[in-house]
């Protein structure tokens, strides 16, 4: 079968679309960052469901999802977050492979439950890989965002065309838990026992400042101890501020840091702590290790 | 070697040396990481440096005592196997109120004559511990103690890329335009993330970097060169 490129235009961009894939690895020694799909795991269950190969690129939407025409054939599949998806204004559900023919018509509306939403396409999007993948950031890629005259390149199908009569029944279940999976992070003997106690106990949060980077979480854990040297930081790890907040830190993140990394977030409960928005309660569960 | 490690999750470990800046500790984490991808490339997926630590992420998971042994192992035997052999890199840097925003406002603040500063600036060798913050940002030790100076309280929305800014008790190269908060006292026309080129970075951890006063008309000069891709760094 002959594969060719077609083109996605963007009616409106949404406001924080972006290409995303399973990050760039091994190139911290420079100071990059991983980057990748904030949600891993709807990352990958939308290349599953397409049978694409596990680094295929997605499209990754957050608050307000854009507008997208595709020039040619393609097979897409929604997956993570619950929102309003439709194709040419008939509502779709997440998990359902569509078959989209030239000049179809996606929007999303309203995110409903969740912060991130992926759109997989079979063969993945196009954009270019540099230093081993296609994820976009500032500084590396071309851009940071999808704006409206961004164009992007996916694998027409020239097979979308058999209809479906079911479709894995996604929910957003999963990601329902406040309860988030932590380590002690690599600076946790220096805390006080009762910043200890109330890491324990305490529900935290989420704060309004959240991005690619991080996420905040509100908390009042007044103490004394001072910045660290710069040490290494990873996505999952959670910073003490001076002011007493915690920072979660996120795929985009800078790969060291100089506030204590008191916790270490699963990569498990990182997705889930991904998908959670503003104003959102967690609390941690402390593992020993 | 004074250090300790212990695992921060199943595949994530963590060495801490004592806690200080120093090229001793530097040469020691340089030694150790050589050996660890030297003798366990095929666990290792990656080894992240700070200024007393270094982690190193596990292409699997890891026991507590398959660590211990693999990091005595290494301490007994294998530590003179990776001879260290640092370069010194010349680094230009024109410093003139037209390239940097901060400069007459830190020298006033210091009390400082340009000349003065640009003399403290340039007359150490840096010593780059560890890439971090943005792409190609060097963490380099050894700024003069004359220069330290806060950082700014308001961070600044724009820096662009290339300024040369004190922070601190830190001096450092914002490879890219950024939001900052340094003082900018200078800007280099070279580019210190490039991927055109194959590692993007040219200094190594643990080399030297040592910052050449230019004139702008040299600045403009080598910028171009750099642009088209034509300058080629050179060592002390």
């Amino acid at each position: 079968m002959l594969k060719s490129n077609s083109k996605i235009r963007f009616i409106k961009p949404g406001l924080l679309t972006s290409v995303q894939d399973h990050g760039r690895f091994g190139y911290a020694d420079f100071g990059v960052p991983y980057s990748g799909a904030m949600d891993q795991f709807s990352y990958s269950l939308a290349n599953l469901l397409l049978d694409n190969g596990e680094e295929a690129a997605v499209l990754e939407m957050a608050l307000l999802g854009p507008e997208m025409v595709f020039e040619m054939a393609a097979t897409v599949v929604f997956t993570g977050a619950l929102a309003e998806i439709f194709l040419n204004e008939i509502p779709q559900p997440i998990g359902k492979l569509l078959y989209l023919q030239p000049n179809d018509r996606v929007r999303i509306g309203h995110f409903i439950k969740g912060q991130w939403l992926y759109m997989g396409v079979k063969g993945g999007i196009l954009s270019p890989i540099i230093l081993e993948s296609r994820s976009w950031f500032e500084g590396i890629s071309d851009q940071k965002v999808a704006s409206k005259d961004t164009i992007i390149h996916y694998t027409t199908d020239p097979d979308a065309a058999i209809p479906q009569n079911s479709h894995p029944k996604l929910t957003h279940a999963w990601f329902e838990t406040n309860k988030i999976d932590v380590y002690p992070g690599p600076d946790w003997d220096i805390l006080p026992e009762a910043i200890k106690q109330q890491l324990h106990e305490h529900k935290f949060t989420i704060g309004k400042l959240t991005s690619r980077m991080g996420i905040q979480l509100k908390s009042n854990l007044i103490h004394q101890i001072p910045d660290i040297l710069t040490a290494p930081v990873y996505p999952g790890t959670i910073q003490l501020t001076p002011s007493g907040n915690l920072i979660v830190l996120m795929r985009d993140a800078q790969v060291t840091g100089g506030y204590p990394r008191i916790l270490q977030v699963t990569d498990h409960s990182l997705n889930i702590i991904a998908q959670k928005t503003t104003s959102e309660l967690v609390s941690f569960r402390i593992l020993n290790y | 070697m004074n250090i300790s490690w212990r695992l921060i999750q199943p595949n994530l470990a963590e060495i801490k040396w004592p806690n200080a800046i120093s090229v001793d500790i530097l040469e020691e984490q340089i030694t150790l990481k050589n050996a660890l991808l030297e003798q366990n490339r095929m666990i290792i997926y990656e080894i992240r440096m700070g200024y007393h630590t270094l982690s190193i992420l596990f292409a699997k998971e890891m026991k507590g005592s398959e660590l211990n042994s693999i990091i005595d192992s290494l301490q007994i035997t294998n530590l003179s196997l990776c001879p260290y052999n640092p370069k010194k890199w010349l680094v230009p840097v024109c410093y003139h109120t037209s390239l940097a925003q901060d400069l007459g406002k830190f020298c006033v603040s210091k009390g400082l004559d340009l000349e003065d500063l640009i003399h403290m600036h340039t007359s150490q060798e840096y010593k780059l511990h560890f890439y971090g913050f943005l792409p190609g940002f060097m963490y380099l030790g050894g700024l003069d103690k004359r220069l330290h100076f806060p950082r700014k309280s308001n961070p600044d929305i724009y820096v662009p890329a290339g300024s040369v800014g004190i922070g601190g008790e830190q001096t450092g190269i914002y490879p890219m335009p950024s939001p900052g908060g340094w003082h900018i006292i200078g800007r280099s026309p070279l580019k210190f993330f490039d991927l055109r080129f194959n590692p993007p970075v040219i200094p190594d951890q643990g080399d030297y970097i040592i910052f050449e006063s230019v004139s702008v008309s040299d600045y403009e000069l080598i910028a171009k060169e750099v642009s088209e891709g034509q300058y080629i760094w050179k060592n002390a």
